[in-house]
């Protein structure tokens, strides 16, 4: 992997952090686990859709590794590694399917993913009874999913300005 | 590559929205119930009738990883305090459906209602 | 509430100044003690003030006997490193009794089992397996022979623990069923945390019902129709932890190894005449198993028992024959009657 690629790559994983940051400041005005807006998922679903597998890959691992840390809560980690890595994966596949003029529809799949993703890890930890949140993060998966996914879309034309 | 069908993934998109927007409505307005049941790390802590509990009552759960602190008052149930970040469970108000538990996800602590069970029993051995 | 409570007094005087509306005065009470949540139902004229009473009793025991609370007499005598302290007769009483119950079962229930239960985290919540070298270095002080009980003192060498988790609400039971008499109460239920005491007969003249839980489950797969008695059951389905070797630890220790009993039983209930007895064995024998329960069950005539065993085999003593009965949907399940 050349330098310059490697810069972008370290750029965009700066980025995603900083907005990671930024959205742990604002409030949850909903109060069910789990359900937030994601808005660092831009990146992830920018670098899907821009860069190799492989490189998407750990831009996120490293964004979600490092957010832990920097919001201090372990336990947050499991759940956003395990959402992190179905929506990657289930986004791989959308990928080859659906192009990047309609890239926010894979967007609100992967957040579909997403969820199901943390809703599997909570079953497990707590038991049948977390299924009751699937609905609820679903909900709300889907309508930042269409936002993120619109913002990614809006990167996509700018990126090469930004030299992303 | 196949023809990409735009229409088809926008309407897969609102089935599933729309899907889970009829559950959450369920969900949020299942009834609730008397018999309450709170568990931490998977373990049945307290299982009893809110109709029970007269005065207002605490109780304190707390643990090496993290503490919650319960209030029952007018026969209902909620999380009053926790020293966690996230502060969910707090922020969720007391239990109304059956369908929905308490849960502090980083303490995992769930606070629900049980089904009823034992028909014509005046009292469980447990 | 306070206007709440004068106006149900009130109310109750009323309906007592009524005759023959009095007949079934009952009244319930729910309150958290001693970890877990306790309900008691009464009957009677003076229900309402019997109920305060006992919980109030409850509360005092609680207060004593609490190993958490840095007030109580038995924290001070874990923590006073050897020194004699001065004991109430409440402590002194339940700490005799502790010791006769532990001589009864040959130590298979023991007051002093606290620094093991520490070590497997059942304790504190964090449940982990005990390096065999811990629970070597801890077993010398497990042993009731160590509390030292003289007029009004009590010791025990340091690093000894006392923990009267075991028989510590079946003789709140006792009590509490002791104020609810002085007042008067014929017919009671007692719900101390999935322990069960009952006053008399229920208020329509039949025994009470209480079901025995079918463990990892929420539903009872018998039935035992009592009065004027203890039921109480142990097990170790609840409390264990599923270790990283995948294997599950419960929170009943044989005393001897200092690792979860495991002697072939899932939950033993005790039923009989005073809670204190009845919570004691039901540990007892758990860690004894079938043979030594039945053993013991032979030598003394204070109790009846249920088993269940790994193979949900039911056994019953010949004493519950009449009062037992099998759930719904568990009609199947073989009962063998234990005769002396």
């Amino acid at each position: 992997m050349d330098i310059r690629k490697l810069a972008r790559l370290a750029l965009l994983t700066a980025v995603a952090l900083i907005i990671f940051v930024i959205e742990l400041q604002i409030p949850n005005p909903f109060p069910i686990p789990g359900v937030k807006l994601g808005l660092a998922n831009i990146i992830t679903v920018y670098a899907v859709y821009r860069y190799r597998p492989g490189e998407a890959a750990m831009v996120l691992a490293s964004r979600i590794l490092l957010g832990s840390f920097f919001s201090g809560r372990a336990i947050a980690l499991l759940y956003s590694a395990a959402g992190g890595t179905a929506c990657f994966l289930g986004m791989l596949l959308l990928k080859r399917v659906i192009p990047p003029r309609w890239l926010w529809i894979s967007s609100v799949l992967g957040a579909v993913f997403h969820n199901i993703g943390q809703i599997a890890v909570a079953v497990a930890v707590i038991g049948i009874s977390a299924l009751a949140y699937l609905p609820f993060l679903l909900v709300s998966g889907c309508l930042a999913g269409a936002f993120t996914g619109l913002c990614a879309q809006l990167v996509m034309q700018k990126g090469r300005f930004w030299r992303l | 590559m196949k023809r990409f069908h735009a229409g088809r993934w926008i309407a897969l998109c609102a089935v599933i929205l729309l899907l889970a927007g009829a559950a959450c409505l369920w969900l949020w307005n299942a009834p609730g119930g008397d018999l309450v049941e709170i568990e931490r790390n998977g373990e049945m802590l307290y299982r009893f009738r809110l109709s029970d509990i007269q005065d207002a009552q605490t109780i304190e759960i707390s643990r090496p990883d993290g503490s919650n602190t319960i209030v029952i008052e007018n026969g209902e149930i909620r999380v009053s305090a926790a020293d966690c970040p996230d502060q969910t469970c707090v922020q969720m108000g007391p239990l109304r459906s059956r369908a929905m538990p308490i849960v502090c996800l980083p303490h995992e602590l769930v606070i629900r209602f049980a089904e009823e069970t034992g028909d014509g029993l005046d009292a469980l051995a447990q | 509430m306070r206007a709440y409570r004068l106006f149900t007094l009130l109310l109750a005087l009323l309906l007592c100044a009524a005759p023959g509306l009095a007949e079934a005065t009952g009244a319930e009470r729910g309150f958290f003690a001693m970890d877990t949540y306790m309900t008691i139902t009464a009957y009677g004229e003076e229900a309402q003030s019997a109920l305060e009473a006992a919980e109030e009793r409850i509360h005092a025991l609680e207060g004593l006997w609490s190993v958490t609370d840095a007030e109580s007499e038995i924290y001070a005598l874990n923590h006073a490193g050897g020194a004699a302290v001065p004991i109430s007769a409440d402590t002194e009483a339940i700490l005799r009794f502790a010791l006769e119950m532990a001589e009864r079962t040959q130590g298979r229930f023991d007051p002093t089992i606290y620094p093991l239960l520490t070590a497997w985290g059942f304790t504190t919540g964090s449940h982990q397996v005990p390096a065999p070298e811990e629970i070597a270095a801890l077993l010398p002080l497990v042993g009731y022979g160590q509390i030292a009980l003289s007029g009004g003192e009590a010791s025990l060498p340091e690093g000894v623990e006392v923990d009267l988790g075991a028989i510590g609400k079946g003789y709140a039971g006792d009590e509490a069923v002791a104020v609810l008499r002085q007042y008067g109460v014929s017919c009671a239920l007692l719900n101390l945390g999935g322990g069960v005491q009952v006053i008399g007969a229920r208020p329509d003249g039949n025994p009470w019902r209480v079901g025995v839980l079918m463990p990892f489950t929420q539903e009872n797969f018998c039935v035992l129709e009592v009065e004027d008695c203890a039921v109480i059951t142990s097990g170790d389905y609840q409390r264990y932890f599923t270790a990283e070797d995948g294997r599950l630890y419960g929170h009943i220790l044989d005393p001897d190894t200092g690792y979860p009993a495991q002697s072939g039983l899932t939950s033993v209930t005790i039923a009989g005449a005073e809670g204190k007895v009845c919570d004691a064995l039901s540990t007892a024998l758990f860690v004894m198993g079938l043979d030594g329960a039945i053993e013991h069950w032979r030598a003394h005539d204070d109790f009846e028992m249920l088993l269940l065993t790994d193979e949900n085999g039911v056994y019953i003593t010949e004493g519950l024959e009449d009062a037992f009965s099998l759930a719904d949907g568990y009609a199947d399940m073989e009962v063998t009657v234990i005769r002396r």
